[in-house]
């Protein structure tokens, strides 16, 4: 197999070290110069940091999803090895939201875990990424392992919004939380800096990481006689 | 309870503080970007290694 | 249609010639009925109360063991690649093999429900829409149950592998068919069950459509 066309290791080496100064300079906007919100005094600053996650978690299992969508239409090593790596990075953040919005709800609610709709559906989707990667660990034929993740992720993107409507309709005696403002300027710098904060860093690592994964894949088909056509059964 | 007193207590629904959880919320996630992009760049390390 | 009767009839014979395994599915799903209640104590109210719950909880953790054994046979002795070699398109082996986990499921739901009745006084009024619900749940479970037994019986640490993947994807079969439950035995003054019935039809909709046509790349090489 001839490795598939990947982002050059300094396009991501680039891409963290921007998302890394975008980060910075929201948190730095979102912990000392936006103004306490009315309600939620300074808690609301968390939201400078869970809002960019939260959409990058989304953002990130959806590029999953269509890796792997483009690997059962088109085929080709390089989906799969971006489908892992956007995995990954998705399962990291979505991590990183349960553990931000169990922060959140203390001090708000009260309690550790309020069984959010959004909060609830975040955590059901880690379990599901930390399946799928369980899956493709314990699967050694690269074909296998990349067809049958590639249906799993599937499977759980289009879970998604079904487990947030269940958790809604199951929660909706509970009070529906209000909103933190997040309309004005002040407001939207640090989601915006912190937005693509996230986003330019977990791109670049998982470009990086889909590097480590195209390698792996590569070395487990061995090396591809040249004369034969791709995909021939080499065995038979 | 006095009037006086009332007064003190301050409106329901407003959310005093915090800020303890604000750096803890900030700490953590920073933490967790340090140790996967620490992991994700060793693992690359390795893989360029192994290449050469 | 001939081909899917007679699929769903080898799916039906296989189980009935490992009868005695699904006894024990019986046992340990009624086993865990048992133990839920230690978690609650001896309070009558509130075993009756989370009775639903724990009927599904029982069915769910019962269902990964007769999806994989339903799928163990197919990998020994490679059976499932002799089948694909006949004429018969993959998706009549899911949905067979899908129907018939579902019945499978539904009867132990039928056998766990006396067992409810018992230990929580978890009565209705309904049950033929109790059984409804039942074979509604079981058909939920069943096909994504099916598609993931079908790749993990051939992964490595296959016990783990399976409540893994098909626990997270079924929060909404779980969330719907334990409400529903609860209406049917607590009362349902604001007439809130079809609702939940939709949803689980919707789930069952969505996944017997999505696995059907997902169990073709599975399978072949």
């Amino acid at each position: 197999m001839i490795l598939p066309r990947l982002a050059s290791p300094n396009l991501a080496f680039a891409l963290v070290a921007l998302g890394v100064l975008l980060l910075l300079a929201g948190s730095y906007y979102g912990l000392f110069v936006s103004p306490q919100e009315r309600y939620m005094g300074d808690v609301q600053r968390i939201m400078y940091v869970h809002v960019p996650s939260a959409w990058n978690a989304l953002l990130l299992f959806t590029l999953a999803m269509g890796c792997a969508l483009a690997y059962l239409w088109r085929g080709g090593w390089g989906w799969d090895a971006h489908h892992e790596a956007l995995l990954e990075a998705s399962a990291v953040l979505s991590f990183l939201l349960c553990v931000q919005g169990s922060i959140w709800a203390k001090p708000t609610w009260g309690v550790w875990w309020d069984w959010d709709p959004r909060l609830t559906t975040t955590a059901v989707m880690l379990l599901a990424l930390l399946g799928i990667l369980a899956l493709r660990s314990a699967v050694d034929d690269p074909e296998k392992r990349a067809t049958w993740s590639a249906v799993a992720t599937i499977i759980a993107f289009v879970d998604v919004p079904i487990v947030y409507f269940s958790v809604r309709w199951w929660n909706s005696l509970h009070q529906m939380q209000s909103s933190p403002e997040t309309v004005s300027a002040p407001f939207i710098v640090p989601l915006r800096l912190n937005a693509f904060g996230v986003l330019a860093l977990m791109g670049g690592l998982a470009l990086l990481r889909a590097r480590v994964a195209a390698r792996r894949t590569a070395k487990e088909l061995g090396p591809a006689l040249p004369p034969m056509p791709a995909g021939a059964a080499l065995e038979a | 309870m006095a009037p006086a007193l009332l007064l003190q207590v301050p409106p329901p629904g407003i959310v005093e503080g915090g800020w303890e959880y604000v750096v803890a919320a900030y700490a953590i996630t920073a933490a967790g970007f340090l140790i996967y992009a620490a992991s994700v760049f060793a693992r690359h390390r390795r893989s360029e290694e192994e290449e050469k | 249609m001939n081909v899917f009767r007679a699929a769903l009839y080898k799916e039906l014979l296989l189980q009935w010639r490992t009868r005695a395994r699904v006894l024990s599915v019986v046992v340990f799903g009624a086993t865990a009925l048992l133990l839920m209640s230690f978690a609650i104590g001896p309070d009558a109210g509130a075993l009756r109360m989370h009775a639903g719950g724990f009927l599904w909880l029982a069915l769910l953790l019962s269902s990964t063991l007769t999806l994989e054994a339903s799928l163990e046979a197919e990998t020994e002795q490679q059976a499932l690649e002799g089948l694909l070699l006949l004429p018969v398109p993959p998706t009549i082996l899911f949905y067979a093999k899908a129907l018939a986990n579902t019945l499978q499921l539904a009867l132990l739901g039928a056998v766990l429900v006396p067992v409810a009745i018992v230990l929580y006084g978890a009565e209705t009024a309904r049950p033929l829409a109790l059984f409804g619900l039942l074979v509604l749940g079981a058909a939920g479970l069943a096909a994504p149950g099916t598609l993931y037994a079908t790749m993990t019986a051939r992964a490595r640490a296959k016990q783990t592998l399976l409540p893994l993947l098909l626990f997270p994807l079924v929060v909404p079969v779980l969330i719907a068919a334990t409400k529903a439950s609860s209406l049917l035995i607590l009362g349902d003054p604001m007439r809130q069950l079809a609702a939940w019935l939709t949803l689980l039809a919707a789930f069952c909709g969505i996944y017997w459509t999505l696995c059907g046509l997902m169990f073709g790349l599975i399978v072949e090489d």
